[in-house]
């Protein structure tokens, strides 16, 4: 007599998924299955009726892995809740609390701003690890006073006594004034810096439209961008100009309060 | 909310639950189906089926005896609660009404046209 025993793979792999609390029932009721179509019909058949039915078992119902036995999501609802009531019944307290929790992480987030804007100061230019300002520095009556206007000649006299240091000195008129600018019928008055002319180069200025400035014009002017589109809303600026000024437009808008080279 | 509506499937197995009385369980149910409907059906489905009326109510188990076929196992013996009883007479009723309200019917001139 062949064995008459459902087959060995197809139980172990109904164990493997089933939920424990289902398997006395569940294994019953394929034996009994089997047995009955095994004395129905034949062997083979049960047999084969017997993995149709495991496969059949593969349902979410049954399913151990699709069941978490963790009360995590309870746990935190509860949680909550008692830390609400907590905050009802001792309002004031709670208030002070979350309050002064609230401003400093204000003042730790305004504080990260500013330093980031300290520490990225200027590295918009290319050449931000070469360039340096030059500065004086007075002492008077023990106080110190430090100054960007500098004695006249003194670039000629650092490119000259320290060329391995400097490799190119731009000089520039010591505060920005206001300029008046004209096209047309528009003026305009704007703040603005007279630099010798490899300024741009020191400062790796770039250029949108116009020509490199050359030390020849010395009427040459440098534009921003947002400038030149006020002046010239339509049209390239290369050329326009009253005076036959070469004009040259920067592709950046600096504002005075983020560069010490502000050149609108 | 809970669901506690009863589907066709289930309707049809709380039926034969309540013929089987104390001996429905599973595998008679699946058996049972089978000989009433002539519609195959896996043990497995029956189970999920079970398994959900009970999730709303309609019925409750134990388990019952084991015998020596099962290999010494017990069974889960499925019965019917008032509640289920109660779904059962609903949709009974809501069928009744429905059919009488078919006109053809009521008449008792339901025609069937053959072939198509």
């Amino acid at each position: 007599m062949a064995k008459r025993h459902p087959p060995k793979l197809a139980e172990r792999f109904l164990l493997f998924f089933l939920k424990e609390e289902l398997a006395e029932e569940v294994l019953g009721d394929l034996d009994e299955k089997f047995f009955h179509t095994a004395k129905q019909q034949s062997l083979s058949k049960a047999k084969r009726n017997y993995w149709y039915q495991v496969i059949n078992y593969l349902r979410p119902f049954a399913f151990k892995y699709l069941r978490s036995n963790s009360k995590l999501n309870t746990m935190i609802k509860h949680n909550f809740l008692i830390s609400y009531r907590v905050m009802v019944k001792n309002k004031m307290q709670s208030i002070i609390n979350i309050g002064g929790l609230a401003l400093g992480m204000i003042v730790a987030i305004l504080i990260a701003l500013w330093l980031n804007d300290e520490l990225t100061f200027n590295q918009n230019h290319a050449t931000y690890d070469r360039v340096v300002q030059v500065l004086r520095k007075d002492i008077i009556d023990g106080d110190v006073y430090v100054n960007s206007s500098q004695v006249s000649k003194l670039g000629v006299h650092l490119s000259q006594t320290y060329p391995t240091i400097f490799e190119e000195v731009s000089t520039t008129f010591y505060r920005n004034r206001k300029q008046f600018l004209k096209v047309g019928e528009l003026s305009l008055e704007r703040l603005g810096y007279y630099f010798s002319v490899n300024a741009a180069d020191l400062l790796a200025l770039e250029f949108v439209a116009g020509q490199k400035l050359d030390a020849t014009n010395l009427n040459s002017i440098l534009l921003s961008e947002h400038l030149a589109k006020t002046f010239f809303p339509d049209e390239n600026p290369k050329g326009q100009s009253d005076k036959e000024q070469p004009v040259a437009v920067l592709d950046k808008f600096w504002s005075p309060y983020s560069s010490p080279f502000p050149s609108h | 909310m809970k669901e506690s509506k009863l589907g066709d499937f289930e309707e049809t197995i709380l039926l034969i639950v309540g013929i089987l009385g104390t001996g429905a369980y599973a595998f008679k149910i699946a058996e049972e189906f089978e000989s009433q409907t002539k519609r195959p059906v896996s043990i497995g489905a029956v189970h999920s089926t079970l398994s959900r009326i009970e999730d709303k109510g309609f019925l409750t188990s134990e388990m019952g005896e084991a015998s020596a076929e099962r290999g010494g196992r017990r069974k889960r013996i499925y019965t019917i609660t008032a509640e289920g009883q109660r779904a059962l007479e609903k949709s009974r009723e809501l069928k009744m009404s429905l059919w009488n309200q078919f006109p053809a019917f009521a008449q008792g001139k339901l025609n069937f046209v053959l072939g198509g």
